[in-house]
């Protein structure tokens, strides 16, 4: 059939298609013209226009949890978490200190001077990477308690992580001591939709992921660990964060898209 | 109901909302997670009325927004107001879920069926009740019942020709005859060169 010749049939079908009353074999007939014809996809374009205001009527239904998470498996089939070279495979960064001896798993980035115990000093920043830099400021500006389990040991070691969205912008940021097991972190990201959560994961050097749980989407809030930070966060070269349902991912990995990640730092 | 100047504000932001999430980086996806917050209701509402099966409009809107993804960056030439580009996509896909052979109906399986609870109101009343004012809606209303209805009944129920004629206990040549009238009415009343609103 010759659609051209015949403006009002070409008209009337339009019509019928956006409406709708076309049967199965008509309307799809109907869809194989379309796409050959611009100016009938004009037309249906118009009708669209007209009618599909009507909508604006029917009651709102919010679809549940699981229609976004498949969405989101749909467009980013795979989760990638790109590796980072962490501070301490950053050969830059070992040319920067001048040092030789790249194996030096004991080379000081900074040190918080206790004097006297429980009493928090200042942590005199020697040589830290910006990133790192960050949420140092942070826990100087009290914004993030250091919290002193050993009072014996004047080196609190302690790991440290800045996540960021791919522009770079650092979204959250974490600190936790050595010998605890609980995660301080301060969010500054966008609040999430109502129906997802933001969930935390440690990444191995393996790139298996692991999670630490749902996160608080404001300001500052603290997570508690499995275990001590150093038999669970020393595993993790890096730590991700990705846009789940409501209350988390339904598997053991990650579900939806990585929103932001940083490499894992080890601060002395 | 919304003004206009609401919903020219509406589609503004969901206009920058798909153009982020045709950049195709992190921050393209919390856009098409706002996107899918703010629309995800009315479109899932839409899905459900017509295929009238939560978890048949549960697989539509899921492959609707995996295409909504898929062709942000098509927007730009889409001659529609976002909402309407959107709306259509479900739409279509709704009829085409509604239409396709073999399917099995709706009411076939009873464990699954999970119909549009029995308060919800006819496409009718669905209408009437509504203080919308936008243009389709006083045309609508021009149109004489038995227009009115079939033309409803279509848009809201995705009913075919035959299903109309089922439905209302008429001929089919009547039918269409009705919807037809319906449909030329609702073209003389809302101009013939549409303009669209982008």
């Amino acid at each position: 059939m010759r659609f051209r010749d015949k403006p009002a049939l070409t008209e009337r079908l339009a019509a019928e298609y956006v409406l709708g009353t076309l049967g199965g074999g008509a309307r799809r007939r109907f869809a194989t013209w379309m796409r050959q014809d611009a100016a009938l996809r004009l037309t249906v374009a118009q009708w669209e226009a007209r009618l599909s205001p009507m909508a604006a009527v029917v009651r709102e239904v919010a679809p549940p949890a699981r229609v976004w998470s498949k969405i989101t498996a749909a467009i980013q089939p795979r989760i990638k978490v790109q590796h980072k070279p962490t501070l301490w495979e950053s050969l830059a960064f070992w040319r920067g200190l001048g040092l030789t001896a790249s194996g030096c798993a004991a080379a000081l980035l900074a040190f918080v001077a206790i004097r006297p115990p429980q009493v928090v000093e200042v942590p005199k920043i020697q040589i830290v990477e910006r990133q790192v830099e960050k949420v140092v400021e942070r826990i100087v500006e009290k914004e993030m308690p250091i919290r002193v389990s050993d009072g014996k040991n004047p080196w609190q070691p302690s790991y440290v992580a800045t996540l960021n969205d791919a522009k770079g912008k650092t979204m959250l940021m974490i600190y936790v001591g050595r010998n605890s097991d609980e995660l301080w972190m301060k969010y500054e990201g966008d609040s999430m939709p109502k129906d997802a959560s933001l969930e935390l994961w440690g990444i191995d050097a393996q790139g298996k992921p692991k999670s630490l749980g749902v996160i608080k989407t404001m300001g500052k809030s603290t997570m508690k660990l499995p275990t001590i930070a150093d038999k669970e966060i020393a595993r993790y070269k890096t730590l991700a964060v990705s846009m789940e349902p409501m209350g988390g991912s339904p598997m053991d990995k990650p579900t939806g898209p990585v929103m932001y990640k940083g490499p894992c730092h080890t601060l002395w | 109901m919304a003004t206009e100047e609401q919903i020219e504000a509406r589609n503004d932001q969901l206009r920058s909302l798909l153009a982020a999430a045709a950049k195709r980086d992190a921050a393209a996806q919390a856009a098409f997670a706002q996107l899918y917050s703010k629309t995800s209701s009315k479109l899932f509402g839409v899905a459900l009325r017509i295929v009238r099966r939560e978890d048949w409009a549960e697989e539509v809107v899921q492959e609707c927004y995996v295409n909504i993804w898929n062709h942000a960056a098509d927007y730009n030439l889409a001659l529609s107001a976002p909402m309407t580009w959107m709306t259509s996509i479900v739409r279509n896909r709704s009829l085409d879920w509604l239409r396709r052979p073999n399917k099995e109906d709706a009411t076939d399986n009873d464990d699954v069926f999970n119909a549009v609870p029995s308060e919800e109101l006819g496409p009718l009343a669905l209408l009437e009740q509504s203080k919308d004012a936008s243009a389709i809606h006083k045309c609508m209303s021009s149109l004489d019942e038995k227009q009115k209805n079939a033309v409803a009944l279509a848009f809201f129920e995705g009913m075919s020709h035959t299903e109309l004629a089922d439905a209302l206990g008429e001929p089919l040549g009547t039918v269409k005859t009705w919807v037809r009238r319906g449909l030329l009415k609702l073209k003389d009343c809302l101009g013939s060169d549409y303009a669209f609103s982008r």
